[in-house]
């Protein structure tokens, strides 16, 4: 381990570590630019200049670019080394433009910081500065290239890290631009990341333009729910709105970089529709009405049909202390439920992949951009968790063999096989796989040499497209790859671990079938929306028309909400904070952002203000987190359960369901799955096999698809159209061609698509992404098989 | 004359005539009777140092790729030339190209590389389609590509035409550009020996050095240090001469010749009735020399011990007529303007050392700018690559031998050699 002296003061660091990371261990910051921790050292800016004195280097150096070494002594405070970065500072300066005030980086810049750090006060440099022209780079990054600093970090994200090409340096010298060949919407959906990135206002944030200055914004540390992943961001609101989100570093999650759905899916919060008070029957009202209503209404229903009569239904996007409040509220009413899941199947899958992938060692991201070898079954990771795509890049530049069965032609910013297997050909891949080492060599050419020479492997498991005897299959095969394999599970929402740790039988699908029965009567839903992404529209809308009540608690303007005869507006994340379990079982808590209330308009006309009434609180701000209207609820109808505060439900909780509570917020949880049936769910005939159709398999994608932001107007430009996605020879016989439009007869809807087509895809099957496309909401029930007589050409 | 024997006007030797002035013999020796290590060990021992600026000792940089290294290995002949001054390699491959490839071929056997490539500037597209030729005329004559000679050793060559830059001559940023990469210069170690071309060993030389190789393999080693004048160089070297000389052009002569006699006897001396006020010894990144150090021996150890460098040895000769500052500025211009953008310095210190030379040469400078420049030119010397610090050192000598002059500008606000009555020459 080299020692070194840096300013006096000695420190023993691990080989390989740079010199400015060994001052910063010593609580030196030596200023940078250019140098950034997941970038690596570029030595470009020149900023983190100090003076060897002694050792095997002397004179003064780039700390950044400098290996600490036995004998080194280090002065970061040499007159020489602080001259030389006062100059670096002119240099700098020479071509800024002073237009701080009007800079969205004003106030947290990184050059502003150094430089006045550095007392540069007087301009010397006698000539004009320099100016470029901007481009248009969409709808999230916002270019302003007269105030680059040429640090290189931008390009070294976009195309070294994230390995997008579309963006990067273009010209040499002092007329170095850093833009697209013309104005263009970026393609990578990790560009956001540019905007925390620039150390200055050349690349600032979009959609939050010219709405706050730094210092006057509400920002609370918080997480991303808008996939399983569980990444840290860091909020910030003024004036009631939400207006930008910025990842947070956590080394052990999500490192220093979000992806753009979690960074501009925010806007949910925002939404002009979003309930903000209490209704009955579609009226506003007061909040005490609608809580009374609501227990008339329970009270009602129970004296008539009993407690069983009343069933629960959240989701996987609902807080933990949501969760656990309604589980112990079912258990104490004796109400049917909660359900968190859409029916059986997916509660099943989401047992069994939390189990395989909790009995076979969990990984996370860190995991996956260790591993030497990376096999993804049944996962698009830029579309269902896009920072997974981030982390195996990782993985895949340092050398790892990635590999992929999955049915969807998958798009990754990286080299890798894929198979376009699915169900009894990929359950049959993974036998061979699991009774045989080199058996995934016939689809996966590569396999056998880098398993040989593996030494960490992940396996990516998701369980959308994978079946649940593929995916028990799936845990056959890891067990028989041994230790060094884990499993990385993506599942489809932010608390999905929670939620199948927290479930009993109930599923959205099994309280439908009992409200048909007659047996349940009234439903409250628990943030959750049973209309998103369902394939029975019809069905659903029938059964909910039947019930006698409909108690809705969330803060979205979802479907159900508009059905409800009672609605309770629901605190957002940002509002009430909240606990989430994310995909490898790691327990987060975010921090109420602000307290939330109607958005004020701020675009100097004054006619869009909310009304000037006097109030003790700010418009629409009434909203709790579900967890309190519940327990409010139960304290009403006499089912108290004696918590007061979130500090109770987590004294409650770590007595009740202590394989999740018992670990600290950032820590692992110690649940070890189970409960999962050991008969396999009745699995259905494949309806393909006799006929000349199609099966059909519904998929997402990145900004299209996803619950929350959904709902966030910040991410419609850049939604994709509907998609179908055919086998490239299936389509060809049939004289479709890529980029064609279709009609698909659904019932009595057609509903358009855009065909793409891949080798990759089975012959026998039809993917749809249904995208953006509105049309698709009217489709009444989604079959299960297609035939060509339902497709015609646009 | 060793390089440039079989020089012609208007044409260059062809392989048959070069195959007659012994030419080839050298690699054939050399495939039959050494082994590579042989050859490695008779280049250290000629003393054959970088003919392309740095003048590091050959042998040891091909001592660099081990001999249980990686392979394929990569040999790049850099004939990239674009140091203003310099024409040598122009001069060079339009004479004698197979010398050249001979010499690719002797370092690639004597290195284990399996591929050669020239990476040729774009203004020299002639030579380009000349190299592709006879490329073609040597592989047809089992010279280039399987089983060279029958002797089991196979070298391909491929010519590469440069982007055209300044900063692909730089041999990390030269690989980059072959790479298909932004030419940056990359930070070494690892050198490019050990990492260089797709991340395998690359040996990189500039053609004259690579010219040299078979006259060492086929006269050895104690000859070819006998052909410099000085104790401390070995061969000969192109001298470029250029500027205020009656016969400007491209001289062989022995390594160490001293400058005075390179300037007066070979280049003629100074045109009619001018004097000399100063040179630069070694293309446009070295130290203006004063009239008084013309009797430096033109070597690399030579040049240093005056706080010199040789460089590419292109002598640029400025007579009493010349402005120092416009000189130097348009060398920064040139500087400036060929940056890769990659580091502060280099990026914006040129170009703020440009606008004060500027504004020093139009007469809107003030007494301060002098001591600006000076800090300037300090600081280009921490850039990430040589391409600064070698601009720092025609400024930082206009300030240390033509002080008065830079005065001179300041105090009559312009140039004083543009004043009514003197005429520029």
């Amino acid at each position: 381990m080299p020692r070194l002296t840096i300013d006096g003061q000695v420190i023993e660091v691990p080989p390989g570590t740079k010199v400015i990371d060994a001052a910063e261990a010593l609580g030196i910051v030596i200023p940078r630019l250019c140098y950034h921790p997941a970038l690596g050292p570029a030595g470009a800016c020149r900023l983190c200049a100090v003076s060897f004195l002694d050792g095997p280097v002397k004179g003064v150096l780039m700390s950044c670019s400098i290996e600490a070494r036995d004998g080194m002594v280090v002065s970061t405070e040499h007159p020489e080394a602080v001259s030389f970065r006062k100059q670096v500072i002119e240099w700098l300066m020479m071509n800024h433009p002073h237009d701080c005030p009007v800079c969205d980086e004003g106030g947290h810049c990184l050059l502003q910081e150094v430089t006045v750090a550095s007392g540069h006060c007087r301009r010397r440099y006698p000539g004009p500065k320099r100016t470029f022209v901007d481009q248009d780079l969409g709808p999230f990054v916002q270019q302003e290239m007269n105030r680059c600093i040429h640090c290189w970090r931008c390009r070294r994200f976009y195309q070294d890290y994230a390995g997008y090409r579309d963006f990067g340096a273009l010209g040499i010298g002092w007329r170095t631009y850093f833009g697209r060949a013309t104005s263009g919407v970026l393609e990578s959906p990790f560009s956001g990341n540019l905007v925390d990135i620039c150390p200055t206002g050349a690349l600032t944030d979009k959609p939050s333009r010219f709405m706050a200055r730094r210092w006057d914004v509400e920002r609370a540390p918080s997480l991303c729910i808008h996939c399983s992943l569980g990444c840290n961001v860091t909020v910030s609101a003024h004036l009631r709105e939400i207006v930008q989100v910025e990842a947070r570093y956590n080394g052990d999650v999500n490192g220093h970089f979000i992806c753009d759905r979690g960074r501009y899916g925010f806007d949910y919060a925002n939404h002009p529709l979003r309930p903000r008070s209490p209704a009955v029957m579609g009226e506003e009202t007061s909040w005490s009405k609608a809580i009374a209503q609501a227990v008339a209404g329970i009270e009602e229903v129970t004296r008539a049909h009993g407690p069983k009569a009343i069933g629960v239904v959240s989701s996987e996007r609902a807080s933990l202390e949501a969760m656990v409040t309604l589980s112990l509220l079912c258990e104490e009413t004796g109400w049917e439920g909660p359900a968190f899941f859409q029916d059986e199947e997916t509660l099943v899958k989401n047992r069994l992949l939390a189990q395989v992938a909790l009995s076979h060692g969990i990984a996370g991201l860190r995991e996956v951009e260790k591993a030497d070898l990376i096999l993804i079954v049944g996962t698009d990771p830029i579309c269902e968790a896009p920072l997974l795509a981030l982390a195996i890049r990782q993985a895949w530049r340092r050398g790892a063999w990635v590999g992929a069965l999955d049915p969807r032609p998958i798009e990754l910013p990286l080299t890798f096989e894929q198979s376009g297997l699915w169900d009894e050909e990929l359950k049959k891949a993974l036998l061979k796989g699991a009774q045989r080492e080199e058996g995934l060599e016939e689809v996966l050419p590569g396999w056998k040499e880098a398993l040989d020479r593996s030494r960490e492997i992940v396996v990516i498991l998701g369980p959308t497209v994978v079946d649940i005897s593929s995916l028990r299959r799936c845990g056959e095969f890891v067990s028989k790859l041994g230790k060094k394999a884990r499993i990385f599970p993506v599942f489809r929402g932010p608390n999905s671990l929670a939620a199948s740790a927290l479930s009993r039988e109930s599923t959205f699908r099994s309280l439908a079938r009992k409200i048909r029965e007659g047996k349940i009567k009234a439903l409250l839903l628990v943030e959750a929306d049973p209309f998103h992404g369902t394939k029975m529209r019809g069905e659903l809308e029938a059964s909910i028309r039947s019930l006698e009540l409909t108690i809705v608690i969330d803060y979205l303007p979802s479907e159900v909400v508009k059905r409800a005869h009672i609605l309770i507006p629901s605190a957002t994340i940002y509002e009430g904070g909240g606990s989430f379990i994310n995909q490898e079982g790691r327990l987060q808590r975010a921090s109420p952002v602000h307290r939330g209330g109607i958005p004020l308009r701020r675009n100097l006309q004054g006619n869009l203000r909310p009304p000037r009434t006097f109030a003790k609180g700010p418009p629409g701000e009434t909203a709790k987190s579900s967890w309190q209207v519940l327990l409010e609820l139960g304290e009403r109808i006499g089912k108290g359960l004696g918590i007061e505060d979130k500090e109770d439900i987590w004294k409650v909780a770590r007595e009740r369901f202590p394989f999740l509570w018992q670990v600290e917020p950032g820590g692992r949880i110690s649940w070890e799955g189970g409960g999962v049936q050991e008969e396999a769910m009745e699995e259905e005939e494949d309806p393909s096999q006799s006929s000349q159709e199609m099966r059909v398999l519904l998929v997402t994608s990145t900004f299209a698809g996803e619950e929350l932001s959904q709902y966030s107007s910040k991410l419609d430009p850049v939604r994709n159209e509907a998609r179908a996605f055919f086998n490239e020879e299936v389509a060809s016989q049939r004289g479709l061609r890529r980029g064609d439009r279709i009609w698909i007869r659904m019932g009595d809807v057609r509903v358009p698509f855009s065909v793409k087509t891949s080798p990759k895809v089975p012959s026998k099957l039809l993917i749809l992404d249904p995208g953006n496309e509105g049309l698709w909401r009217e489709v009444r029930e989604v079959s299960k098989t297609i035939g060509w007589t339902e497709i015609e050409r646009a | 004359m060793v390089l440039l024997r079989n020089r012609k006007p208007g044409r260059i030797a062809t392989l048959e005539e070069y195959k007659a002035s012994g030419g080839y013999k050298a690699l054939e020796r050399a495939l039959r009777e050494l082994s590579p290590g042989d050859v490695c060990a008779m280049v250290l021992e000629s003393g054959l140092q970088g003919r392309g600026g740095a003048g590091f000792p050959a042998g040891r940089k091909w001592m660099g790729i081990a001999p249980d290294a990686p392979k394929p290995r990569y040999l790049i002949a850099n004939a990239d030339e674009m140091e203003p001054g310099t024409f040598k390699d122009r001069v060079l491959l339009h004479a004698d190209p197979h010398q050249v490839l001979e010499g690719m071929l002797i370092a690639g056997y004597a290195v284990g590389a399996s591929q050669g490539i020239i990476f040729v500037r774009p203004a020299y597209g002639r030579i380009a389609e000349i190299l592709e030729r006879e490329v073609e005329l040597a592989r047809r004559a089992n010279l280039v590509g399987p089983n060279i000679l029958s002797s089991g050793f196979s070298m391909d060559i491929k010519v590469h035409r440069s982007g055209g830059r300044y900063i692909c001559g730089e041999g990390t940023a030269q690989i980059n550009a072959i790479m298909g990469l932004r030419p940056h210069p990359r930070e070494t170690p690892p050198r490019t020996t050990e990492k260089g071309l797709w991340s395998l060993p690359t040996l990189l030389h500039n053609v004259e050095t690579l010219a040299c190789v078979p006259h060492i393999i086929a006269n050895g080693p104690e000859w070819f240090k006998g052909l410099s004048r000085s104790p401390s160089g070995s061969g000969t070297k192109l001298y470029c001469v250029s500027g205020a000389v009656s016969r400007p052009g491209c001289y062989e002569l022995p390594m160490g010749t001293p400058l005075r006699e390179i300037i007066y006897q070979h280049g003629g001396g100074l045109r009619q009735g001018r004097h000399l006020k100063a040179c630069l010894p070694g293309g446009a990144s070295t130290r203006f020399l004063s009239p008084e150090e013309l009797d430096v021996e033109m070597d690399f150890e030579g040049l240093r011990r005056i706080g010199n460098r040789l460089g590419t040895g292109a002598v640029i000769v400025l007579d009493d007529r010349t402005c120092m500052v416009k000189a130097t500025l348009n060398l920064i211009r040139f500087f400036s303007r060929e940056s890769c953008g990659w580091c502060t310095p280099c990026r914006e210190g040129l170009n703020f050392a440009r606008e004060l030379l500027e504004r020093l040469e139009e007469g809107s400078a003030s007494f301060d700018y002098p001591e600006i420049l000076r800090e300037t030119a300090r600081g280009l010397c921490n850039a990430y690559c040589p391409l600064a610090p070698g601009a720092a050192q025609p400024l930082e000598s206009l300030l240390d031998l033509f002080a008065e002059e830079v005065m001179d500008h300041i105090k009559k606000g312009g140039c004083p050699m543009k004043q009514p009555g003197q005429q520029r020459g």
